[in-house]
């Protein structure tokens, strides 16, 4: 074996990859079926080197080597063909072409029919044993060789010229390749005139497939996709892999060897297929169940982000974990400020509940454990000093950027299997989605909420507006009844019947005066503040609210005490606001009392010393526990359901005290002792007589 | 003694009627006024010795302090009472600044009415 027949089987194999892979997978158009021509014809003549180079028989050697050169006939031809169809010249050379065909074909016609003048026979030379010696004709092919393919290149260096940028890369690596592939093949005609030079040049024609195959890859040379192009990247490293086998099927002597040794290479190519084949079989028997979880839970990661309500969205996540994993058990923390910890908001089954502690710190080894890995962990990786009992499970953290909302806590697997790799990265997977929810639920309920308030805003507005309008029609029913009732009391001279038309009046006067008295005090209440501070008498603030407040204290069985001083003591402020003050009071202590058995309110106004006025408010309520007493001012602070409250109260209640340059503060005995509220006001000692005289309601001049 | 006039502006009609009916009854000689426009009307005529006026009349091409305003411009010492709501702050300053002579809260009671009304008259010059 030389070197001839090795370059020549390598690029037999790579032309004809590329002949086949350009035919089927290139665009159906001219300049596919002429490079698949082109790169046969290429293909032919390397197998004819082939295999006229690696025998030792002088007739097969004769035979391969006129083969060959009849091959050879074909590249000019083809190759031409291919870059008129790639310079799209074929209108204009149309004529030209035929008559390339009709000659070279004549010329491989003559040469068929005469081989002795074509290839006359074989010799040695170099180190060649045997060689092809020319005939008369064979002179010819040389120069018609070289007259086409320095003709196409010279083609294509015209279209490299004017070309785009994409198509210059293109055309110049499919020149470059060309030229070299020409280059190197034609050094074989040396040793046929008797020029000793080697034939080295043959390994370059494999570059050219490969610089082409570059190209077609690199610049999309004729639109081949992504997916055709692995093709080729397999089909050519497989072709030169392939090419070691090939030489010992052909090398060998023996067909039982050349049988073995095909089957062997087959079975070989075959392999890799058969393996990832096998491989997913396998896989979908083994891990049926696990593959049934993982896309179920793939399936809850996406349609977990449409439920708004996150209570809903904690019970279907452990529900599902639990129904689809089946762990023996599951549980979701959720981060609560307001308890400076993690809390368990749902866990099933619910007897489970055992298990878990319901708060756990923030400040827990757990939680920086999880916070160090941010991965879900398995029970193991955790620690002794952790207090959950865990069961061999898993921990699974959900974070929100730098934030641990929460983690869902596993118990073990059916059967104490362990929780393979696979199956972590299934919860890390849930575990983002189960953030991107808890997130997508506080922005909904965030934007709610921001609706709801704008929706009382509006309500409060215009309960407003509604007890002013009510107040002209009120006014005309009062004024015109009393207009009415002296009239009527002149004309009717029967007494009985005087006396009955006065009862009448009576009532309807006393029903309108009433809707005014009810409409006065939303007025009251409800006023915006004027932001002035008004002198203001405390037991006034005090007298209103126990008017607002007496029916619902009634009505709630609550008995209300009030203990006023002697004397006025005035201070200077807004009086719906102070009201407002003492209403949330009531509130939360009706609220607080609501199982007591006791339901008393009473409100005390002392003077601790000159400068202040302290109203204190005692309920007999369940009281708050101490570690509550702080927070209960911060917004958002509430013990009642989210449909009750708002947790906003106190904090606006100390708001307004604040502004009234006051203090409140709470006291209690702790649970179910009762609290008392303190608000302390500096008393008004500056108000002048004119200040109280404009104050007067009544008439007011100017 | 002279009869005293006293006009009565209003948007609500009801309210009108029944305080022209009042003071006809005590005596007065009563005009009344839905929108100011009239009501600028009637004072130019019959020049009223006091005058009730509404602030808020949204069915009035012009408001209580407008009316004010040009009934003070047809006689510098109209005496004028304004009737007007707590909400109404700016409009009783403005009133103030025509020379409204008082100002009462609505709904008033008759008493507020009567008390406004007497301090009014003690304001005229002898009649």
């Amino acid at each position: 074996m030389n070197h001839v027949a090795i370059s020549g089987s390598l690029v037999f194999i790579t032309s004809f990859f590329s002949a086949i892979f350009v035919f089927i997978k290139g665009p159906k158009k001219d300049i596919s079926y002429t490079w698949s021509l082109f790169s046969l014809s290429v293909a032919s003549w390397g197998f004819g080197l082939f295999k006229g180079f690696s025998t030792d028989i002088e007739s097969v050697a004769l035979f391969w080597s006129r083969y060959l050169n009849l091959s050879a006939i074909f590249i000019p031809l083809f190759f031409f063909h291919f870059v008129i169809s790639f310079t799209n010249r074929f209108v204009t050379k149309r004529k030209e072409l035929i008559f390339y065909y009709i000659f070279f074909i004549s010329y491989f016609l003559i040469s068929i029919i005469l081989p002795k003048i074509f290839v006359y026979n074989v010799r040695s030379i170099l180190s060649f044993k045997y060689y092809p010696s020319p005939g008369p004709l064979y002179y010819l092919f040389p120069i018609i060789f070289g007259y086409l393919v320095i003709y196409g290149i010279v083609l294509l260096f015209k279209e490299l010229i004017e070309a785009s940028s994409l198509r210059k890369n293109q055309i110049k690596y499919l020149f470059a390749g060309i030229f070299i592939g020409f280059a190197g093949g034609s050094t074989t005609f040396f040793p046929v005139f008797n020029i000793k030079i080697y034939p080295f040049g043959t390994y370059l024609v494999t570059i050219y497939v490969l610089t082409v195959t570059y190209a077609i890859i690199r610049y999309r040379l004729m639109d081949i996709t992504i997916l055709a192009i692995r093709a080729l990247i397999f089909s050519v490293v497989y072709g030169v892999l392939l090419a070691l086998p090939l030489f010992t099927i052909f090398g060998s002597k023996s067909v039982i060897d050349r049988i073995s040794i095909a089957i062997y290479a087959l079975l070989a190519s075959a392999a890799p297929f058969i393996y990832l084949f096998l491989q997913r079989r396998a896989e979908d028997l083994l891990l049926k169940d696990q593959r049934r979880y993982q896309h179920a839970l793939r399936e809850l990661s996406k349609t977990m982000t449409r439920i708004r309500d996150i209570d809903q969205l904690l019970k279907a996540i452990v529900l599902n974990v639990v129904d689809t994993v089946k762990v023996s058990f599951a549980g979701i923390y959720l981060k609560d400020e307001e308890y400076k910890s993690y809390r368990l908001k749902h866990c099933f089954p619910l007897k489970s509940k055992d298990r878990f502690q319901e708060f756990i710190p923030l400040d827990y080894p757990l939680i920086k454990v999880l916070y160090d890995k941010r991965l879900p962990l398995l029970s193991e990786e955790i620690g002794p000093q952790d207090k959950i009992n865990l069961d061999s499970g898993l921990v699974v953290p959900c974070f929100m950027e730098d934030d641990l909302l929460g983690f869902l806590v596993l118990g073990a697997k059916p059967n104490n299997r362990m929780y393979t790799p696979d199956d972590i990265i299934v919860f890390e997977t849930l575990s983002y989605s189960t953030s991107l929810a808890i997130d997508n639920c506080r922005f909904w309920r965030e934007i709610e909420d921001r609706q709801r308030k704008a929706r009382l805003q509006e309500m409060d507005t215009y309960s407003y507006s509604l007890a002013h309008e009510i107040d002209n029609p009120m006014y005309i029913i009062i004024g015109q009844a009393e207009l009415l009732k002296k009239y009527f009391l002149k004309c009717i001279p029967d007494e009985k019947e005087r006396k009955e038309l006065e009862d009448s009046f009576g009532f309807i006067l006393e029903a309108a005066q009433r809707v005014s008295g009810m409409v006065k005090a939303i007025r009251d209440f409800g006023s915006p503040a004027t932001g002035e501070p008004r002198p203001l008498k405390i037991e006034e603030v005090i007298e209103s609210f126990t008017k607002l407040y007496s029916p619902q204290f009634k009505t709630n069985g609550v008995s209300y005490l009030k203990e006023l001083p002697v004397n006025s003591i005035y201070i200077r402020g807004e009086k719906p606001e102070l009201m407002q003050v003492l209403v949330i009071l009531a509130n939360n202590s009706l609220h607080a009392m609501k199982y007591s058995t006791e339901k008393k309110i009473t409100l005390k106004v002392e003077i601790p010393n000159p400068d202040w006025v302290r109203i204190c408010f005692l309920d007999t309520g369940c009281g708050i526990r101490k570690d509550l007493l702080n927070v209960i001012f911060s917004p958002f602070t509430t013990t009642k359901a989210s449909s009750e409250g708002t947790g906003m109260g106190l904090y606006n209640a100390k708001k307004i005290i604040e502004k009234h340059k006051g203090r409140i503060w709470v006291e209690s005995g702790g649970e179910n002792k009762g609290a008392t509220f303190y608000i302390e006001l500096p008393i008004a000692k500056d108000i002048t007589e004119e200040e109280l005289k404009k104050e007067d309601r009544g008439k007011r001049l100017f | 003694m002279e009869q005293l006039k006293l006009l009565v502006v209003d948007d609500e009609p009801g309210i009108v009627d029944f305080i022209q009916k009042i003071y006809t009854r005590k005596g007065f000689i009563t005009f009344g006024a839905t929108d100011g426009i009239t009501a600028v009307e009637i004072y130019q005529k019959e020049k009223p010795h006091i005058s009730l006026i509404d602030i808020h009349m949204p069915y009035s091409p012009i408001d209580g302090v407008e009316t004010l305003k040009r009934i003070r411009e047809i006689d510098k010492n109209a005496v004028c009472i304004m009737l007007t709501r707590i909400t109404e702050k700016d409009k009783v300053e403005g009133s103030r600044s025509y020379g409204a002579f008082a100002y009462l809260l609505k709904p008033m009671s008759s008493e507020e009415l009567d008390g406004a009304i007497n301090a009014a008259k003690s304001m005229l010059p002898d009649i």
